[in-house]
């Protein structure tokens, strides 16, 4: 009989599951096997300390506390893994900030082309001979697409 | 036994089953009215059961399943009201000698599962069967065994680690 079969028929007859006949060989058995007996005792004495420590602490079946354990294990296995929480945290922060200096880098040019789409049309090419800006003026650029400003001689636009 | 609802047997197995109800309440809520009021639910409960056709494998077991679920409710309820302290009955038995092999025990078993420490409670407390143990938890006999054994295996590893008795090799 291996060491296994010997523990579970020894605490199952000490709980009072074997039937009659089992009881009787195991019995038989452990007065042929010197170990056998003596391991016998040692579970013996385990199941009756076993026994003690449950009749004297209560508090070990209070079933709120085991509700509490419960309920702290399910709240603790999430963070079991702390470095697993951080490096999720990390890469949050950095798909926000990403996101967010994708989308304030693309404002600019969001402004560019609205700026380039409409203002061409309507800029003003001669401007007011008064003006610190009447030497210069700004033009659209066609091949760049953007703005340019040049200076304007004036002695030749006899038109301003 | 045939149990049926307002029978003679029925009663008898109330009258016998009153006091494995309180002392198994007591240990849980403490003596007093609250355990007194949870011993007649539970029977309240079986009677209402057997009355709707209910059927069980043993009526013990099926008996201490109602109480459990009545026990958890009212701790979910005391956890609510935050008010009645904790003392519970240690039964009757006799001031605790200080033993350290109950105390390593007693350390073992609170690592243990609550189903486990249930177990544990229902045969060494109130002396159930693994039968009436797999009722009252609603699990089967062969996971009761098991748990029961592997309980005992720990407490006898934690035991033999601290030399409260030499392990088979090395004797």
């Amino acid at each position: 009989m291996n060491t296994s079969s010997l523990h579970a028929l020894i605490i199952d007859q000490h709980m009072g599951e074997l039937s009659p006949e089992v009881a009787e060989l195991l019995e038989a058995h452990l007065a042929q096997d010197a170990a056998a007996h003596a391991e016998a005792e040692r579970i013996r004495q385990t199941l009756a300390v076993t026994q003690q420590a449950m009749l004297l602490h209560p508090e070990l079946v209070r079933v709120g506390a085991n509700d509490d354990m419960t309920a702290q294990r399910s709240v603790t296995r999430g963070l079991r893994a702390p470095w697993l929480a951080k490096a999720a945290a990390i890469t949050l922060l950095a798909g926000l900030a990403g996101a967010g200096g994708f989308f304030v880098g693309r404002k600019p040019a969001t402004v560019s082309v609205t700026a380039i789409t409409t203002a061409p049309p309507a800029l003003p090419l001669a401007p007011r001979k008064d003006s610190p800006w009447a030497r210069y003026r700004i033009a659209h650029e066609s091949s760049g697409g953007g703005l340019r400003v040049e200076r304007v001689d004036l002695s030749t636009s006899s038109d301003r | 036994m045939e149990l049926t609802n307002h029978s003679p047997a029925l009663e008898r197995f109330f009258t016998e089953s009153s006091g494995d109800l309180a002392r198994y309440f007591s240990r849980r809520h403490g003596v007093g009215e609250l355990a007194q009021d949870l011993v007649q639910e539970t029977f309240l409960q079986m009677a209402r059961g057997l009355r709707d056709g209910r059927q069980f494998k043993c009526a013990r077991g099926y008996l201490f399943g109602i109480a459990r679920h009545l026990s958890q409710a009212a701790w979910t309820q005391r956890s609510r009201e935050a008010v009645i302290p904790f003392e519970p009955a240690t039964g009757d038995m006799a001031a605790p000698i200080p033993d350290e092999r109950v105390a390593a025990a007693r350390e073992t078993i609170a690592a243990l599962s609550s189903v486990q420490r249930e177990i544990l409670d229902l045969r060494f407390s109130q002396g159930l069967s693994y039968a009436e143990i797999a009722e009252a938890l609603g699990i089967p006999i062969g996971t009761v065994r098991s748990r029961l054994h592997h309980a005992v295996a720990e407490v006898r590893s934690r035991l033999e680690s601290e030399g409260h008795f030499p392990s088979p090799q090395n004797l």
